[in-house]
């Protein structure tokens, strides 16, 4: 059976930004073998306000609160598999769009899908080559967002 | 090096001090100074310079204007424009160009403004467009040149233009020379372009004075600008001081559209005019902006004792340890600079007050600034509070006084219930002195303070400006010796407790509706979990009311809570702290059990076991029902407490309040949706125990499957309950209803009483609520339906009162549940006796029968009876617990059984057998019977011995027998059967006795048994018989 991979998100400092960084980490059971989570993605802190609600359902689902997102916070904040996985796609999807209307549709797409359309849309976008990906996430746009 | 506070380093002029400075002194009027009018403050030219801070922007505007007039060679600019935004302190200069005009370079107080300049007085005018008007007062001027005329020269400089006055026509240049002469002029304009709208509105000959004022003003520049005497100071002219807000004097002057445009052209026109030969000049730079309030506010500044405080303060904000949280400005030394020009305020206090508060149009920059800081320094000095620097948050809003200067002078009533409930209230503690108490100083005021100030801005709804980055919360905290990390958690534990603090993003901010999420989840903290659990109690006992189908019990806990009755099917409702059941567990909860098993307060064993079921909550969706409920208690009481009007909702928008009710709508569907799905688990009476369930009387349990979306949609079309349950145990076929059928076939081989040949229709009624067989009956309706069906096929008749009913009237069959009326099963002996008085002796037809009409006696009814098989109580031709080759012989003599059982075994060609079973139909037949037991030699015997004697109802005794075995126990009791009471009749009896032949008996050898000996013992007696051919090896 594949075991769960968890996530973290990780608040780091660029500057005066604060970034929140996504870590994908190993399965769980293994990571005591040496192996480290991978930083799969990023959040600008000037898109934050956009993703609030999404970031905050998100860490209230793993026991935790936005408003514990400070730029001092050194400890990662633990997010379950399906949580990390939707929080990379949101992180992912929006990051070149500039539009907040598409942004929220987007977002709003991300956060209402069933769990099985998330993980299918996170294999798209993140398995594969470069180009397939590329497209995965374009389709994923298209699809949340409209042209 | 030992630091110290304000209070020693700062000494803050009196007035400040005593707070005797009046509103008014801070709206400095140029004109109140001309007319002697104006406060000391500015009236007096040595208080008004003691009190002006020398910025470079000033000090120009006096060397440009008296090096021109003081005809020192050095050449100044004819024209002068003031630029700044409100509040910039033009007003200020024109006041001290006035008082040095006036006094000359002799002024008191002015020398640090002059300079080594050396001039006398100037004739000055001025001249301000709020003040003049278009039309004529008295016999003074009409127009602004001639008011600067009069101004300047009096009556005898008016007389020179008097005819360009009264016919409203600029002067030409020649009338101009000819008015300044020699003379050193300087005329000061503060307001022209107002003064051009108002002008616009009067029609001069094809013109208007709006048109001949701007080419007055051209005429005037160009003579000001050739002859090095006069010199004009105007200040800006720009539209928006018109037009940003339209005043009510101007929208008299300005009542239509094309008379605003025309005002806007000439305001245009006479900007060009100016600005081809203007000097434009800023009184204040942004820089000087701290210098000119600390000049203003103090008398003097230890700025030694200072430099100790901004280095211990640098020193802090570079340390190692604040990185993290400082912007990196903090570090540098251009912060270095702002805290030096800022003491003894923080700069952020001038940052937020200088470019956010001052965003705010009525706020009037400098005077705005200055009246709220002589506030802060009055109410530091006078609380003693002797800290190093005066923080932003030192503008404290638990005090009414900063209340008024920020929120209700700047016309921002719509913050009053942020205030109210995060920051100040009289009545209840505010959500920041919730979070103070978790530190020593009131930190959560503090930054409270620091971002409802950051809030407080001119562009409401843009994110531009409004609120306050996580970093510059943390700069205007941050002082030696203060750990930031503590600001840090109180900005959390705010962000979490305030109602109208919210975070955009990277900023801060203070909004003017509530945060309805953190109302909520506030609410909620308040919810009581006993107050949430009753009200799911309440909400169940509602839900399940239902009485259609059946008689709901909530939450019974003990036996004698259910009573044991056929009333009604019981629908007992668990309570969830009771019991439930953990996902697809078949553990029934044992109290559950008890409650089946048991009845009554002594615990009898309950009887009426099939009419109850048990409806029990599922472990795992308990918690979701009481958050569901909490989360409606919240919201009831948020929707209560905006209806009784409470001081921190008042500023809620009427689609805030919306929102909440239909959220509490919604909430109390969700509320009923989490019962629905929670209390899935229905157990049930049964007749077949599963495989996990325990020991007693068996039970299953069955599971709904019910989504929300389902619930939902059932719960909003009002579908009771009750029916949903019902259509699940309908679908589950555990539960009959009207609709369902009963066949009497059924009832006879599962339900009814074996050997039982009779019994009342109120039995039969309870029969069906003792067993579980069939299910829940849900109607009694059912039961007399079968009924009726059961004597339409002619499984039974019933005899009520006079009356029989049988196949032939069953249509007219009521089916009452009586003990009096009396169910009796076709072709029994019961059946015999029973039904003599209907039916006719001979022919079995129905009394009076027209043939036999007065023939008496017992007959059978015409049709023989259908033979059943004894085992499964079906017609033998649909038993099927018997092979088909099983010969059969009902109710005959021996031996006519013989003689049919030959003839059978030739038809059957059957050799042997392997067992016969014989069958006594009544005592003298079981008694003659018993006789010829040894005949059959030593062979297997098995005994079904079933008799009942009841003499009860005539006062006799009662006797029941039951046995079943061998041989050997059956000889003990013969005795018994055969002699008990000899002459009393059997109520009911059932004798069958298997003979076992091991190797089988051959037919012959049967038939030769049955006919020599047994026959000779049973005489005429009528007996049943089956015979089991041996299958041929």
């Amino acid at each position: 059976m594949m075991r769960a991979h968890s996530y973290e998100l990780r608040v780091r400092l660029d500057g005066e930004d604060m970034l929140l960084e996504l870590y994908e980490m190993p399965p769980i059971g293994q990571q005591d073998k040496g192996r480290k989570g991978t930083r799969v993605t990023h959040l600008r802190e000037s898109q934050l306000s956009i993703v609030q609600g999404a970031i905050s359902r998100a860490l209230k689902n793993n026991k935790h609160t936005f408003s514990e997102v400070k730029r001092t916070r050194k400890l990662p904040f633990k997010l379950n598999e399906e949580d990390g996985v939707r929080m990379e796609l949101i992180f992912k999807a929006i990051s070149s769009v500039k539009k907040r209307s598409k942004v929220e549709d987007i977002v709003l797409g991300i956060e209402n899908m069933p769990r099985e359309e998330a993980f299918y849309w996170h294999a798209k976008v993140t398995k594969g080559s470069e180009t397939s990906t590329s497209n995965g996430l374009k389709a994923m746009r298209i699809l949340l967002g409209g042209d | 090096m030992e630091t110290k506070g304000v209070i020693e380093v700062c000494t803050p002029r009196e007035d400040i001090i005593e707070g005797v400075v009046s509103d008014e002194v801070y709206a400095a009027h140029l004109g109140q100074v001309r007319d002697e009018r104006a406060p000391i403050v500015y009236a007096d030219p040595n208080t008004f310079f003691r009190n002006t801070y020398p910025t470079d922007g000033l000090k120009t505007t006096i060397r440009e204007v008296f090096s021109r007039l003081s005809g020192s060679g050095k050449s100044g600019s004819p024209l002068i424009k003031l630029e700044t935004s409100l509040g910039g302190g033009k007003t200020h200069t024109l006041i001290a160009l006035y008082h040095l005009s006036k006094h000359g370079s002799r002024c008191p107080g002015a020398d640090r403004f002059i300079g080594d300049m050396d001039f006398d007085p100037v004739n000055v005018s001025v001249t301000i467009g709020t003040e003049m008007g278009v039309k004529q007062v008295d016999s003074g001027p009409k127009t602004i040149w001639g008011h600067i005329a009069k101004n300047l020269f009096g009556d005898s400089g008016y007389q020179k233009v008097l005819e360009e006055d009264r016919e409203m026509f600029a002067p030409d240049e020649i009338a101009l020379r000819n008015l300044f002469g020699d003379e050193r002029c300087l005329i000061l304009i503060d307001e022209l372009a107002l003064y051009l709208a108002k002008a616009v509105t009067v029609d001069v000959k094809g013109s208007n004075l709006a048109k001949q004022t701007i080419v007055f003003l051209q005429t005037l520049t160009e003579v000001a600008a050739s002859c090095r005497n006069v010199v004009v100071v105007l200040t800006s002219l720009s539209k928006d001081s018109v037009f940003k807000e339209e005043s009510e004097e101007i929208l008299r002057y300005l009542d239509s559209d094309i008379k605003k445009e025309r005002a806007k052209d000439a305001i245009g026109d006479a900007e060009k005019i100016v600005s081809r030969m203007v000097m434009t000049l800023t009184p204040t730079k942004g820089e000087e902006f701290s210098a000119v309030v600390r000049h203003r506010l103090f008398e003097s500044v230890d700025m030694d004792e200072a430099e100790t405080v901004i280095k211990a303060y640098m020193a802090d904000l570079s340390s190692e340890g604040n990185i993290d949280y400082l912007p990196q400005h903090a570090r540098g030394k251009k912060y270095l600079e702002d805290l030096r020009s800022a003491y003894p305020f923080h700069p952020e206090l001038i940052n937020i007050l200088r470019t956010k508060t001052s965003s705010v149009v009525n706020f009037n920059k400098t005077r705005g600034v200055l009246r709220l800081l002589s506030k802060v320094v009055r109410n530091t000095w006078n609380e003693k509070r002797n800290v190093l620097l005066i923080h932003p948050y030192e503008i404290d809003f638990r005090k009414q006084d900063f209340v008024e200067e920020v929120v209700s002078r700047l016309d921002k009533g719509e913050y009053q219930s942020a205030l109210a409930a995060d920051i100040s209230n009289q009545r209840e503690p505010p959500r920041s002195a919730r979070v103070d108490e978790q530190f020593h100083e009131p930190l959560g005021t503090m930054i409270s303070n620091v971002v409802f100030l950051n809030s407080i801005t001119g562009a409401v709804g843009t994110d531009i400006e409004h609120g306050v980055k996580e970093v510059e919360i943390y700069l205007s905290m941050a002082r030696p010796g203060f750990d930031l990390k503590k600001a840090k958690d109180a900005l959390g534990l705010l962000e979490d407790n305030c109602f109208y603090m919210v975070r955009q993003g990277s900023k801060f901010a203070y909004q003017t509706e509530p945060n309805l999420v953190k109302l909520i989840e506030d609410s909620k903290d308040t919810v009581e979990r006993t107050r949430a659990r009753e009200e799911v109690r309440d909400r169940i006992k509602n839900l399940y009311s239902g009485k259609r189908y059946f008689q709901p019990i909530f939450f019974p806990n003990e036996p004698v809570k259910v009573s044991d009755d056929t009333e009604r099917t019981k629908l007992c409702v668990m309570d969830f702290d009771d019991c439930s059941i953990k996902g697809k567990s078949q553990k029934v909860p044992s109290n559950v059990r008890s409650i089946y098993e048991q009845a009554g307060s002594q615990k009898v064993p309950r009887i009426f076991a099939n009419n109850l079921l048990f409806l029990v909550a599922d472990e795992e969706q308990k918690a979701l029902m009481e958050a569901k409920s909490i989360e409606y208690l919240a919201l009831s009481q948020l929707v209560k407490d905006i209806e009784e009007g409470h001081s921190y909702l008042t500023s809620m928008s009427s689609q805030q309040k919306d929102r909440l009710k239909k959220a509490k709508q919604e909430a109390e569907l969700y509320i009923k949706v989490a019962i629905v799905v929670c209390y899935r688990h229905v157990v049930l009476p049964s007749v077949q125990s599963s495989l996990e369930a325990q020991g007693g009387r068996p039970m299953r349990i069955l599971s709904m499957r019910v989504s929300d979306t389902e619930a939902k949609n059932n719960l909003a079309n009002n579908m009771g309950q009750d029916q949903v349950l019902v259509d699940f145990l309908r679908d589950n076929k555990v539960a009959m209803t009207s609709d369902d059928n009963v066949s009497p076939e059924y009832i006879l081989s599962q339900l009814w009483e074996r050997r039982r040949e009779s019994m009342t229709t109120d039995d039969f009624r309870r029969m069906f609520f003792k067993n579980p067989v069939c299910g829940l009956i849900l109607t009694e309706d059912l039961i007399r339906k079968s009924m009726k069906e059961g004597v339409k096929d002619g499984d039974w008749v019933v005899i009520v009162g006079k009356e029989i009913y049988d196949k032939r009237n069953h249509s007219s069959f009521t089916a009452p549940f009586d003990s009096t009326s009396t169910i009796i099963l076709m072709g029994t002996e019961t059946y015999r006796e029973q039904t003599t008085e209907f039916y006719c002796a001979t022919c079995g037809a129905r009394r009076p029968c027209k043939e036999h009409e007065g023939e008496g006696g017992i007959s059978l009814p015409d049709q023989p009876m259908e033979p059943k098989c004894p085992k499964c109580g079906r017609k033998v031709k649909e038993c099927v617990c018997h092979s088909q080759r099983t010969i059969r012989f009902e109710r005959f003599s021996i031996d006519r059984i013989w003689k049919d059982l030959e003839l059978k075994i030739i038809d059957g060609d059957i050799q042997k057998f392997e067992w016969i079973r014989i069958r006594a139909t009544n005592r003298n037949s079981l008694i003659k019977l018993t006789n010829a037991l040894p005949q059959f030699g030593k062979v297997d015997m098995d005994f079904h011995v079933n008799f009942v004697i009841n003499q009860r109802p005539s006062g006799g005794n009662l006797l029941e027998l039951r046995y079943e075995g061998n041989r050997d126990g059956f000889n003990s009791l013969r005795q018994i059967v055969t002699n008990y009471e000899a002459k009393a009749d059997f109520s009911a009896h059932d004798l069958s006795m298997m003979i076992k032949f091991a190797d089988g008996i051959g037919s012959e050898a049967l038939v030769k048994l049955l006919k020599d000996k047994i026959a000779m013992f049973t005489g005429e007696e009528l007996y049943s018989l089956e015979a089991e051919p041996m299958e041929r090896a």
